[in-house]
């Protein structure tokens, strides 16, 4: 991360937001997938519209991040028949593993959030039950939906973003790289 | 004898699928559901062999709640490992000044935890 004392002029800051765009898609695109695999559930991108992904969700799961550098929200909208391929008990709660969904998807994405130098806090999960969902308003400055299929049906991830005045997301690589632990790294103390 | 061993995470699949990992390996588990919870139980059970503790939780997060029990007052020498999605090397850090004995991402792979268990309880 990168900042300047006075805010970008309005062409820097359209740049920078499409950059952040593509960087913040890839993100929760590898995160997602990732995480899903872990689960034994194969994803692939999918061009379905939200409100027909929406028709066949009955959980919602949402949690709000912040950080000086970057700020915003995640929410994921899974269909039942989609979460009971991922159950990791059979016994599982749906509602209680939709939202535990949501928090390592989170922890994934600030994981590698790291990487650009910017540590986000995560708030905790809040699921909703329902159906016939609408989404509200974009809030943020970047608002981006990811659809994805799967054998069992499709599920979206929304994501929020507002970036700091400033704020460049840029990896940091070599001596000195503040990355984090891997998933399923053990470290003994 | 069985090792008894407390779970913190205000998850109850996390809690369900820590169970099922530790149980057939002859580890006992009990469980709380928040940081205050799991407090609460370190405090009031001299038996406990271990304790497996999230960071993101209600009412008290894993890193609050192990500086408090290793401040001192009952039970503060249990051995804790903490499960979390939290992978930042500046919480690890903390967890470890505080005396964690060691650090799981999430997901975790179920046979990691048993030798982690094994090797602190053993």
């Amino acid at each position: 991360m990168t900042t300047t004392a006075a805010p970008p002029a309005s062409n820097e800051l359209a740049g920078a937001s499409n950059e952040a765009t593509a960087l913040i898609d890839g993100l929760v695109l590898d995160s997602t997938r990732a995480l899903f695999d872990s689960y034994g559930l194969e994803l692939d991108l999918d061009g379905s519209s939200v409100s027909k992904t929406l028709q066949s969700v009955e959980l919602i799961s949402a949690i709000g991040f912040s950080s000086p550098a970057l700020s915003g929200s995640l929410l994921l909208a899974i269909p039942n028949a989609v979460l009971q391929q991922t159950l990791p008990t059979p016994d599982a709660n749906l509602a209680d593993w939709s939202g535990e969904l949501a928090n390592q998807l989170c922890g994934r994405l600030k994981n590698q959030l790291l990487n650009y130098e910017v540590a986000i806090n995560l708030a905790l999960p809040v699921v909703i039950a329902g159906g016939e969902f609408t989404l509200p308003a974009r809030t943020r400055r970047l608002t981006r939906h990811l659809s994805f299929v799967s054998e069992r049906g499709r599920l979206f991830i929304r994501t929020e973003i507002e970036l700091g005045a400033g704020v460049e997301l840029v990896r940091q690589t070599g001596v000195g790289q503040t990355a984090g632990m891997d998933e399923g790294e053990l470290l003994f103390f | 004898m069985t090792r008894r061993v407390l779970i913190v995470d205000d998850s109850a699949t996390i809690r369900q699928q820590v169970r099922a990992a530790l149980s057939p390996a002859g580890f006992e588990v009990v469980e709380a559901v928040d940081g205050e919870d799991g407090v609460n139980k370190i405090r009031s059970d001299a038996t406990l062999a271990a304790v497996i503790c999230d960071i993101n939780m209600p009412k008290k997060n894993g890193l609050e709640l192990i500086e408090e029990i290793k401040a001192g007052g009952p039970n503060s020498g249990v051995p804790i490992v903490m499960l979390t999605t939290e992978g930042q090397p500046a919480m690890v850090q903390r967890a470890k000044a505080a005396g964690a004995k060691g650090w799981i991402v999430k997901p975790f792979k179920p046979n990691l935890l048993v030798a982690a268990l094994q090797k602190l309880t053993g």
